[in-house]
């Protein structure tokens, strides 16, 4: 795969992850009850703590992931042809199926896939936090649900950076790009939230939004699967 | 479900609040809204969420709509 394809791929895999809902959603929540009870700048300042805690999860697991593929690397295992290959690509039209199908519940809200009951527990647990620790916690727990939307793209994004070879575009710099983008829905709703717009606007802007979020996210996964299985294809000649 | 006047009007405090609403109005109206949900209610003996969410939105439309909004849909969100 050229480095053109490679760049692609991580591309859309940041795309994805700046589409996904569920952080944002949590985050919302979560800052519009830190305004409604401590002083603006309070409020910022926790919320400083729920995008580092979001940012940690997210960075730690990316490092774990590619200590795990670099291992197996090292054990001459393949990863980038055959059935790894096919069964990501497979992974990948499952999910852009479930996000277009099952991602957002029916009817014109935001609701996600999430049970009710912890969203409910989301809505509690942001409506009580007072210390960074609780905020740096929550960032952390809003993560968890959407793993296995997230873990696949981990995968491909770490094999990627691996191979890239480019030395105009290094690879630190890749990766920092793509953190950026990842967050960028995050600092987009911080931002809004600071230039007085409050939960309710931000959530008709979503609501407004919605149909092209999830028919841009499942595409996403679907032109990402192409990607990757392309090569396959090229191999015997189709 | 029990109605807990206490609560609510907490709730909406905090939510009035966040929205930017200036706290002596904000007092007023979800007095307002307070005082006309006890009026209905007095003729219930049992209410359901949904019809306390109902009513309660249906009173605060009449002074704030994105109050109504964020109280109506808070578990709506994510």
């Amino acid at each position: 795969m050229g480095v053109l394809t490679s760049l692609e791929i991580l591309i859309l895999i940041t795309l994805i992850g700046a589409f996904l809902q569920l952080t944002p959603g949590v985050f919302m929540l979560f800052y519009h009850y830190a305004l409604g009870k401590k002083s603006k700048k309070t409020a910022d300042d926790l919320a400083l703590y729920f995008l580092a805690g979001v940012e940690t999860t997210i960075i730690v697991l990316f490092l774990i992931i590619y200590y795990v593929i670099y291992f197996l690397l090292q054990n001459n295992l393949t990863l980038t042809t055959g059935l790894p290959v096919w069964l990501i690509s497979g992974i990948l039209v499952a999910l852009a199926l479930f996000s277009f199908f099952f991602y957002f519940r029916r009817g014109p809200s935001m609701s996600l896939f999430i049970p009710r009951r912890l969203a409910k527990s989301y809505d509690n647990f942001a409506r009580d936090i007072k210390t960074r620790k609780k905020a740096f916690l929550l960032g952390f727990l809003s993560t968890l649900p959407e793993l296995f939307l997230t873990i696949p793209l981990y995968i491909i994004a770490t094999i990627e950076i691996m191979k890239w070879d480019n030395p105009s575009f290094p690879r630190p710099l890749l990766v920092f790009l793509g953190l950026f983008i990842v967050f960028g829905n995050l600092f987009f709703t911080r931002i809004l939230f600071r230039s007085d717009h409050n939960l309710a606007e931000i959530d008709r802007l979503r609501r407004k939004n919605k149909t092209f979020i999830r028919i841009m996210l499942s595409l996403f996964y679907l032109v990402l699967a192409l990607l990757i299985i392309l090569p396959e294809f090229t191999k015997y000649g189709i | 479900m029990e109605y807990n006047e206490k609560d609510l009007k907490k709730l909406l405090k905090t939510d009035a609040k966040a929205l930017g609403i200036p706290s002596g109005a904000a007092e007023i109206f979800i007095e307002r809204t307070l005082k006309s949900i006890e009026k209905s209610l007095k003729s219930k003996d049992l209410i359901t969420e949904s019809d306390l969410t109902r009513l309660v939105v249906r009173e605060l439309k009449k002074y704030h709509a994105d109050l109504a909004y964020v109280y109506q849909n808070r578990d709506k969100i994510v």
